[in-house]
């Protein structure tokens, strides 16, 4: 008898709406998900379809105007903003389109920026930050000041931040938007291994041509998410 | 760490707009090196005032004639005749007179003052007889040559108890040395009379250099009168009847001051109402705008900032967190304005010592206001930046990225 696999990301009837000056405008509605333990999931949809305002959601950036969203089997309607915080920078990792590096500070200071608000000793996290970058192939980059970095580069640095602590659950928007096909390709890998070493990753994207490096994929159109691979 | 860290931050923060944090840092600094300066010129004010009023004595006052106006008439001149009056109708009070003349004129060192005085002086002021001794009523009586030197000019003189001192051509043997404050603070005419200097020669009222003609007078001129009581609770009444009795017909004297601890707090307020609305106003325009600057690099900062908002809060930061950060690089601003201003104002008023005597006092106040003015100005300016900063929603700031 197999042991079944621990939900880590559960969604029951969620809705999220935004106010306007015209109105409630429902971004997403009834939406019912959940991502297990392990999984690579992508969710695609086309621009303005919700994926970013879920993706908030399951980032614990942002609470659901209906339903109830739990998270490692907690529900965080429960908990208050320093709970949601506290769950955030212990159990979550974003990696962002368009890399939201510190362009001032060095390779190695952005990707210790992630100990930032984590009471991690100062020694053990720069053996982390260290390790990440070596994962990431970007030693030889550690003190240049990250503005100074190729597209791709700057994108393994924004990883090696998100993962130099492993989160239950990294998030990524749209990692290959800015990046040419050669660069793209080996961020995919990098998420592809990060994912073989346990971590669940759900990937935001409107590209198509990511779908073979994830294990599943969810459509994201009007508001709703389903299981429906995505087509143009 | 977090502190490590949240340091770091701020050094990164204030990094990141040099041209602005300069602009800002310049008129806070501006503004805090006033502030130092008009509480080093009102703490010099009191401290002078303090100083002159423990060198005026312990119920002490005075009566003092402006040199001007006491050369009109033999009738309207300050002169021996009122100190005697005054000391034969005030039986309880010790009445002591000086009169100043040119040393330098006398044969004395440049910026030296020769004084005519009687026994009773050192009785009445509180300087201090530090070796041999004061004048006596045998000394005046008998008009010998003795003169009293002050311990700076017998230093300049080299001078000691036993030595000899020309005056015109005269010899005068230095009978005592003593301490005598130097000259503290301007209240007009009457400064001179009331402090001397530090550089002064005592000699007896009735000895010529001073007066060419033997006996002398009771009308010679007097600069100043000192009156002592014998108790603090009846100085009021003291000066009171003192004053009564300058007003008689056969004594009234126009044109004296009456320097009395309360004329010299008089003095004080005066002072300090002109210099802390003139410069007072100086400094507040001054550091509300250091302050409007410092709030409009905030929000700038804010709104560039978005990004780095929303992935600090991805990271994990607390609104409170992010209002912090702002905060705090406010008062970095601030706090080190505070000390390059206090630091370059108190070394701009050094130099300016070395030009002017200015009254300038740098006591704790002139560090501990500031600094704490710092501090208020850094959370009050930067804390609206601060809260919209921490009120900035993190999905709708890594929209922004």
């Amino acid at each position: 008898m197999s042991t079944p696999i621990p939900s880590l990301l559960k969604m029951e009837n969620v809705a999220k709406s935004f106010p306007t000056p015209h109105g409630s405008t429902l971004v997403l509605r009834s939406l019912n998900l959940t991502i297990h333990s392990g999984e690579f999931v992508a969710i695609m949809g086309p621009s303005g379809s919700g994926k970013t305002t879920f993706l908030n959601l399951a980032a614990l950036l942002d609470r659901p105007t209906s339903g109830t969203i739990h998270f490692g089997g907690q529900d965080i309607s429960a908990l208050n903003e320093e709970g949601m915080n506290t769950l955030r920078k212990h159990r979550i990792g974003m990696v962002f389109q368009r890399f939201c590096l510190l362009s001032h500070r060095t390779v190695l200071e952005n990707v210790l920026f992630r100990f930032r608000y984590l009471d991690v000793p100062r020694p053990q996290a720069l053996a982390l930050a260290r390790q990440a970058l070596e994962e990431m192939s970007l030693t030889p980059h550690a003190d240049q000041p990250a503005r100074l970095l190729s597209g791709g580069e700057m994108q393994r640095t924004a990883i090696a931040r998100a993962v130099a602590t492993p989160p239950d659950l990294l998030l990524v928007d749209e990692p290959t938007g800015n990046l040419d096909r050669d660069s793209a390709e080996g961020v995919m890998h990098c998420f592809q291994n990060l994912n073989r070493r346990g971590i669940t990753i759900l990937l935001a994207t409107h590209n198509p041509a990511l779908l073979k490096y994830c294990t599943r994929s969810l459509t994201c159109r009007d508001g709703t998410v389903t299981e429906a691979p995505f087509t143009e | 760490m977090r502190w490590m860290a949240l340091i770091y931050d701020i050094g990164e923060g204030t990094r990141a707009q040099p041209a602005r944090v300069g602009l800002s840092f310049a008129s806070l600094t501006i503004g805090m090196a006033a502030l130092v300066s008009l509480l080093a010129i009102l703490g010099g004010v009191r401290q002078k005032t303090q100083l002159m009023i423990s060198e005026l004595g312990v119920n002490v006052f005075g009566l003092v004639q402006p040199l001007e106006t006491s050369r009109r008439t033999e009738n309207s001149t300050l002169s021996r005749r009122h100190a005697d009056t005054l000391a034969a109708n005030l039986p309880e009070a010790i009445v002591t007179g000086i009169r100043l003349d040119d040393g330098t004129a006398a044969g004395l060192p440049d910026g030296a003052v020769l004084a005519a005085t009687d026994e009773t002086l050192f009785r009445v002021r509180p300087w201090r007889i530090v070796q041999g001794r004061p004048f006596d009523a045998a000394d005046i009586r008998t008009h010998t040559r003795y003169a009293i030197a002050s311990t700076a000019l017998a230093q300049a003189m080299n001078l000691s108890v036993g030595s000899d001192v020309r005056l015109r051509n005269m010899t005068f043997r230095v009978i005592g040395l003593a301490d005598i404050e130097a000259g503290t603070l301007e209240t007009g005419d009457t400064q001179h009379a009331v402090t001397p200097g530090n550089r002064l020669l005592l000699v007896p009222w009735s000895v010529p250099p001073c007066w060419s003609v033997e006996p002398v007078p009771t009308s010679t001129r007097l600069d100043a009168i000192f009156i002592k009581g014998s108790t603090p609770a009846s100085f009021d009444a003291l000066i009171r009847r003192a004053n009564s009795l300058m007003l008689q017909p056969d004594t009234a004297v126009k044109g004296i001051s009456w320097v009395t601890p309360q004329t010299l707090i008089h003095h004080l307020m005066r002072y300090q109402r002109l210099i802390m609305l003139a410069g007072g106003a100086i400094v507040l325009l001054c550091l509300i705008l250091g302050g409007l600057t410092l709030t409009s690099l905030l929000l700038t900062g804010v709104q560039t900032r978005v990004p780095e908002i929303g992935l600090r809060r991805a990271l994990g930061a607390s609104p409170a967190d992010i209002g912090i950060l702002f905060m705090c690089e406010a008062l970095l601003i601030t706090l080190s304005a505070t000390v390059v201003g206090t630091t370059g104002a108190k070394v701009l008023m050094k130099i300016a010592l070395s030009w002017s005597p200015l009254p300038l006092h740098f006591g704790p106040a002139v560090v501990a206001i500031p600094l704490l003015s710092g501090l208020l100005l850094g959370v009050f300016f930067s804390y609206w930046p601060a809260r919209a900063a921490a009120r900035i929603s993190p999905s709708e700031a890594l929209r922004n990225e």
